[in-house]
């Protein structure tokens, strides 16, 4: 009976945790942007080593996000993460433009994974804040040839996570990618 | 998860290891917290990991952080590192410094974050002839990878003599043909050192001090 009432609630409400791993090259801004989402502020960061992991409320949805460490000689461990991961986000940092070819390899990497395949994939093109610097959604978009993804559930925002801009449209894409996945 | 290094300490890790023996290497550039692992490359500083959190907040046309040893290193980087360390690093960014002036302490994060980018940014302690940060948008670690392609054939050798009064190589007198041995060319380490620390200047939009301008700061 329990079983008959959980599953009519997902089949009305969706299903409601969801695991999703943040990847992306050191300094991107990953922790800014957990911390931002759980606490609604921002907070001073260092270097992640190893990761952090909050549960994220989002409407009647709960995210376990696991912050992954962006450091090049960490990223071999991103996988011991992505078993059962219903999203990935992908944090670019679009101030640094020298820097999306590397983000690209790591992506190609990632994305060929077995435990990613069925992942939905949200790509935060992150510090539009820095003016002058940052690059748009769009240039991001093309520089890591996320059009050449075999994967049909991607989906790219510009966002800063330091003014909060982006953040809300990103998460209503994920939340309904998700939802719509069931 | 337990923390192991992901490989065996490379050449590179093991020469910036090195370096960080220097005794103005051996504390953090910004708040001297004793022990640095980061640095950030373009600056040619070594820091503490919060005051590398700080530099990264900056973005990376200000400040690029790489960690000694989970990143990993081009030859050129680490030559930067050489050439420009935080003594001398010093003697650009903090020439300044107000008499009487109180470093932040290791994890007063919000002074600390105000001093870094009074330092790097405002440029409000540099060396006087410095120029406003705006400008400064070539990144001293890409055109030190220029150099990259010349293998370091002097990683091993002595630290030569230099100063920065040193001319860079294109200003540097050409010696006749007639005169070879009397005056001999600066080795070819000395030409690689003028000339990363030229470009340095040039990506940081910074100049080289006079001798009487050192830091005052000693604390």
């Amino acid at each position: 009976m329990g079983a008959v009432i959980s599953s009519l609630w997902d089949r009305l409400y969706g299903r409601r945790a969801y695991r999703i791993c943040m990847v992306g090259l050191d300094g991107a801004g990953k922790t800014t942007l957990l911390y931002r989402l759980r606490l609604g502020e921002v907070v001073e960061t260092t270097p992640t080593i190893g990761c952090n992991v909050e549960t994220v409320r989002w409407g009647n949805v709960q995210l376990q996000v696991w912050d992954l460490s962006g450091q090049q000689g960490l990223r071999a461990s991103w996988q011991a993460y992505f078993a059962g991961t219903d999203a990935l986000i992908v944090v670019a940092d679009a101030a640094d433009v020298a820097r999306l070819g590397e983000l690209r390899t790591e992506l190609e990497r990632v994305l060929q994974m077995e435990a990613v395949a069925d992942a939905v994939v949200l790509v935060w093109a992150n510090k539009q804040d820095k003016h002058g610097e940052a690059v748009s959604a769009v240039e991001v978009s093309e520089r890591l040839r996320l059009h050449q993804r075999k994967q049909a559930d991607w989906h790219i925002e510009p966002c800063s996570a330091v003014t909060g801009d982006g953040l809300e449209a990103g998460m209503r894409w994920l939340v309904d990618a998700l939802a719509a996945r069931e | 998860m337990p923390f192991r290094p992901p490989h065996a300490p490379s050449e590179h890790e093991q020469a910036l290891r090195a370096l960080l023996a220097d005794p103005a290497n051996a504390q953090c550039a910004e708040c001297h917290e004793p022990g640095p692992r980061w640095a950030s490359v373009n600056l040619g500083v070594f820091l503490c990991i919060q005051c590398s959190g700080l530099h990264r907040g900056l973005g990376v046309h200000v400040s690029q952080v790489r960690s000694v040893n989970l990143d990993r290193w081009s030859a050129a980087q680490v030559e930067a590192m050489r050439c420009v360390g935080n003594a001398r690093a010093a003697e650009l960014w903090e020439a300044r410094l107000p008499d009487g002036f109180r470093r932040p302490a290791p994890g007063d994060l919000q002074r600390l974050r105000a001093f870094i980018e009074d330092k790097y940014v405002q440029r409000k302690y540099a060396t006087a002839n410095a120029g406003r940060g705006t400008e400064a948008n070539h990144r001293a670690a890409d055109a030190v990878q220029l150099l990259g392609s010349e293998e370091a054939s002097s990683a091993k050798a002595p630290a030569p003599e230099w100063s920065w009064d040193a001319k860079a190589p294109s200003e540097s007198p050409r010696t006749t043909a007639s005169a070879p041995a009397a005056n001999p060319e600066p080795s070819e380490h000395v030409l690689r050192k003028q000339t990363i620390l030229a470009l340095y200047g040039q990506s940081n939009n910074i100049t080289a001090p006079s001798t009487d301008s050192l830091p005052s700061d000693r604390s």
